[in-house]
Order: C-alpha cells, then structure tokens, then sequence
C-alpha cells in the first residue's frame, strides 16, 4: 500500500471514531486497523535511503553518480568517474 | 534603430507639402541625364524594363529605401506554406505598403504575425519589376508597443489554452512522500543549493536525482526537455515528482521556459511536474502547463517534501486519538460492566435480606405454636404406637395397645389397660391413666 493510501485510511478511521457512531466490535476492528496502518506510515518515512545523486550519460546508458554532499557551494556536477550505480542489469 | 528613421503611415505629421514629405532627406540625386537615345530634343524614350532597372538603380543608391524602419497595421497576411515566405501589407488610413518576408528571415520570429496586428518592420525597398510595384523586403519584424518575446508569450498561451493544454483537470496531484524527487536545472547555480537545502531540511533522509541541465540561451528548451525525459525513462527507482527550476531573470533568460515544445513535453511527462521559474512575479508557459507552479524554486522544494517531524507528529495524533478512542470505549464498558454487577449484587442481596427476615418470622411464628410449649406447661402427647398419630379421644384406642407419651423432658411408652369416656376419667381427654408399666426412655 502506498503511504498516501494508507494515510488516507487512518484519517478515514480517525474520522469514523471521531463521529462516534460506532459499536465496539466495530471500534476494536477498526483500532487494530488504525495501528498497523500508523506504524506502516512510520516505518515508510523510515523506509528512505538519503542519496542526492545525478545522472549521467555515458555511451548511451544513464548512471546515477553520487554528489558530493559535503560541497558548500555550488558543486561540480559528477565529483568521481563514473560509477555504476544501482540501475544494474 | 535609433538612428534608423521609421516611416510612419500615419497622417498629419503637419500639413500636406507635396509628394516628397515623407523622406526628410531628399534622396541622393539621380545620375545626371538619363541613358539612351532621345526622339525630342532634350528628351529619351525608355522602354518599360529599362525604366523599372532606372527606378530599381534609385532606390539602390538611396541610403534611406536600403534600411528604413516602417510601422504600420498587417493586413493581407499570407504565409506561403510551399515556400515560407510570407506576404502582407502594412497601411494606415491613407496609404499601403507592400511586404515581403522570405523564410530565411521569419524562421526566427517569436512572435505570429497576423492581419490586425500593428508592426514595425525593417528592410530594404525593392523594384518588383514584373509587377510595376515596389515592395520591402523584410529583414526584422517586431510588433508595436508589446515586446515580440511578451507578444508571442501571449500568442502561444493563447493557442495552449484553447487546446487544453492547461485544463484544471489535466494537472495530477503531487504524490505525499515521494521517495525519489527529480530536480531539473543547472547543476551549478544557486536554485539547485536552494532546492537541496529545502529538501534535506524538511526529510533528512530524502532521495534527490539532479538531471542537469542548460536553462538559458538557445536551445536550451531543448536540453530540459530531454532532462525531463531522461527522468522519466528510469524505470526503477525513478523520480515520483520532478521539479523544473531556475532563477530569476529577463524575459528572454526565462524563454526557454516559454517554449511550446517544452509544454507539451510536460504534460507527457510520466510523473508530475511542479515548475519553478524565476521570481514569483514571473510567469512562464511551463508554469501553467506544469500538474503546480510555485512562485519560487524554494517554495517547489517546500511544496513537494513533506516535512518528515510533522508528518510523524501528525501520524502519531492519529494513532493516538484511536488507541484513546478505544481506551475510552473500553473503559466505557468496563464501568457499565461494574455497575451492572454491582446492581445485580445489590439486587440479590436484598432479595436474600428479605427472604431471611420472613424466615425468621415464621420461625417464631412456628416457636410460638410448637407443641413442645405446651409440653413443657405439664401437658403431654399421646401416640397411638400403631399408627403413629396423637391420640384425641381414648375411644380410638383399645385395652392392651401400646401408646407413647411425650413428656417436656422425654418420652415413655405404655399399655392401655382400660379406656373410659370423659365423664369416667380426667377432664382432658389426652391425659391417660399412668397406673401402666412404664419404661423411661432418654431426656
């Protein structure tokens, strides 16, 4: 589930609870529902890895080459040779 | 330009002073006495083409028809598709000129030229011989009083519009946590330091892939085009937004921006596209044709990352109101459950305390009318062995039976002797004659 569709479904459940109108077998439901569905959101904002990367095109195929981060300013654009990146065949 | 003179066609100017008003300068004077052989004294007959060569020969050497800058309203506009060229006239009330514009020199317009429009053109006066007529050729054309660049920006989102090109409905929704974001424009420069700082700020731990690219000059618009598309042809782990940046600058810094070409290209784009050109003053045709506009490279960047601490604050509330919601509800049930019992308790115990009262009454109900009261005032009971049950009348008994008498202290069993009615014997019938063997048994 993407983290849009699963934000969605938790504001949805807040919503339903807020309004009240529910039984409790409905509520237990929808409150195991509305956990996992709050640690899957976590764990996707957890889920990304910090690259800032740029591409390349060197005889026809494209390379993601790490950027030097550390450069304060501008930076020049590919700082190492070209290294395959993880577009691997 | 400026030293340029521009003919207007426009009237007035002053009073009317004969044919010649309209140059300030008087042509050079034609060559002195014109060619060939004369039939009058004094005088030369010319034919047709050899006059028109004489004409064509003025205005050549006339420094004013070779560069002269006209104004003047487009009408009879004509683009010749076959060959490019176009063909118009430029009038005013009172006058026409015609135009020519050969496809070498309007391939670079930015701008459409089109019947109504006002223009200001420059070029060099010609003879069209065939036609008896004269007509400019044009070099320059730019329209009057608008800027060409403003004109054809206004042109061109004119024709986008009608096309639909930046139909509400078209625009996507930015996805909420995009895991790669895109990012065309200069790799050096301040926007991409701007957009990296924002990105990094708000989610420490975002994913960011530069396409870099030329954003002024020409053909720029065609490098950003094919950095988008580089973008869009990573199929894995590809952006899932692009942002489309550059700095501020003069209209024709930004026209790359204003590109039809680049238009379309966004709307192809797989993924939606937020565009970030210049200043928030500035508008550009990626601007409307983009899923967002943000009036600032850094306020892209701001628009496409969620804030990471907020979003997981946000989640949590979430989490919270419905780990509360359900506290709530079950504690809700636990003290209904409570009081419920409680009621039952209360409901049973009672009922008990009632019971256990009426008990007790009849009890002493009971006491008062025991037999063994009685007993112990000296009376006692008579039981006919045989049958068990007190004996009333001693005619129910016969000589020689046994019969137990209950005492207040015990018991003993004899044999009737004799029986006698009331009037012989006691007064009371259960009270028997004692004169019997008698075995004391127990209490």
């Amino acid at each position: 589930m993407s983290f849009e569709q699963a934000l969605g479904k938790l504001e949805n459940i807040v919503r339903t609870l807020e309004v009240g109108d529910v039984r409790l077998e409905e509520a237990l439901k929808l409150f195991e529902e509305g956990s996992a569905l709050s640690k899957q959101c976590l764990e996707q904002l957890e889920g990304i890895q910090r690259r800032l990367e740029v591409l390349k095109v060197v005889d026809g195929k494209v390379l993601r080459i790490p950027m030097d981060e550390g450069a304060p300013g501008p930076g020049a654009v590919p700082p190492q040779p070209p290294i395959d990146d993880d577009e691997e065949e | 330009m400026r030293d340029a003179k521009i003919f207007s066609f426009d009237s007035g100017e002053g009073g009317n002073k004969g044919p010649d008003r309209r140059s300030p300068r008087p042509a050079e004077a034609p060559p002195d006495g014109p060619p060939g052989p004369s039939p009058f004294p004094g005088a030369r007959v010319f034919g047709v083409s050899e006059l028109t060569r004489y004409i064509g020969e003025l205005f050549k050497g006339d420094k004013v028809l070779q560069d002269v800058w006209v104004k003047g309203e487009v009408s009879n506009f004509h683009h010749q598709q076959s060959s490019g060229h176009m063909y118009f006239d430029l009038k005013d009330e009172r006058a026409v000129l015609k135009c020519i514009m050969f496809s070498f020199a309007n391939r670079g317009l930015k701008f459409k030229i089109e019947s109504g429009l006002k223009l200001l053109v420059r070029g060099e006066l010609l003879v069209y011989a065939a036609r008896g007529e004269y007509e400019l050729k044009v070099a320059e054309a730019r329209p009057e009083g608008l800027g060409a660049l403003y004109l054809a920006f206004e042109q061109l989102k004119k024709k986008l519009e009608s096309e639909g090109l930046f139909d509400p409905a078209r625009k996507r929704p930015l996805p909420k946590l995009p895991r790669v974001v895109g990012v065309v424009t200069s790799p050096t420069g301040a926007v991409l330091q701007d957009i990296r700082n924002i990105l990094f700020g708000r989610f420490p731990n975002a994913s960011v892939l530069l396409a870099p690219t030329r954003v002024q000059g020409e053909g720029a618009h065609r490098e950003i085009i094919a950095a988008m598309e580089l973008l869009n042809s990573i199929e894995h782990d590809g952006p899932e937004v692009i942002i489309l940046a550059r700095g501020g600058g003069s209209l024709e810094d930004l026209w790359p921006f204003n590109e039809e070409e680049l238009a379309r290209a966004i709307r192809a784009s797989r993924v939606p596209v937020v565009s970030a050109v210049g200043h928030e003053t500035d508008f550009t045709i990626s601007d409307f044709a983009a899923d967002a506009r943000a009036p600032t490279p850094s306020k892209a960047a701001q628009m496409v990352m969620p804030d990471k601490a907020e979003t997981v604050a946000m989640i949590q509330r979430m989490a919270s109101i419905v780990r509360r919601d359900i506290a709530g509800r079950l504690d809700q049930a636990r003290l209904r459950t409570d009081e419920l019992s409680r009621a039952l308790g209360l409901a049973v115990t009672s009922l008990l305390v009632r019971r256990r009262e009426t008990v007790s009454r009849l009890a002493a109900v009971l006491d008062a009318m025991s037999p063994m009261q009685v007993l112990g005032r000296g009376y006692s009971i008579t039981i006919r062995q045989s049958t068990g049950r007190a004996v009333r009348d001693p005619g129910e008994l016969a000589p020689g039976e046994d019969i137990r008498t209950l005492l207040a202290h015990g018991e003993m069993v004899s044999v009737v002797r004799s029986v006698g009615s009331i009037m012989e014997g006691m007064q009371s019938p259960t009270r028997t004659r004692k004169g019997a063997r008698q075995r004391q048994r127990g209490r």
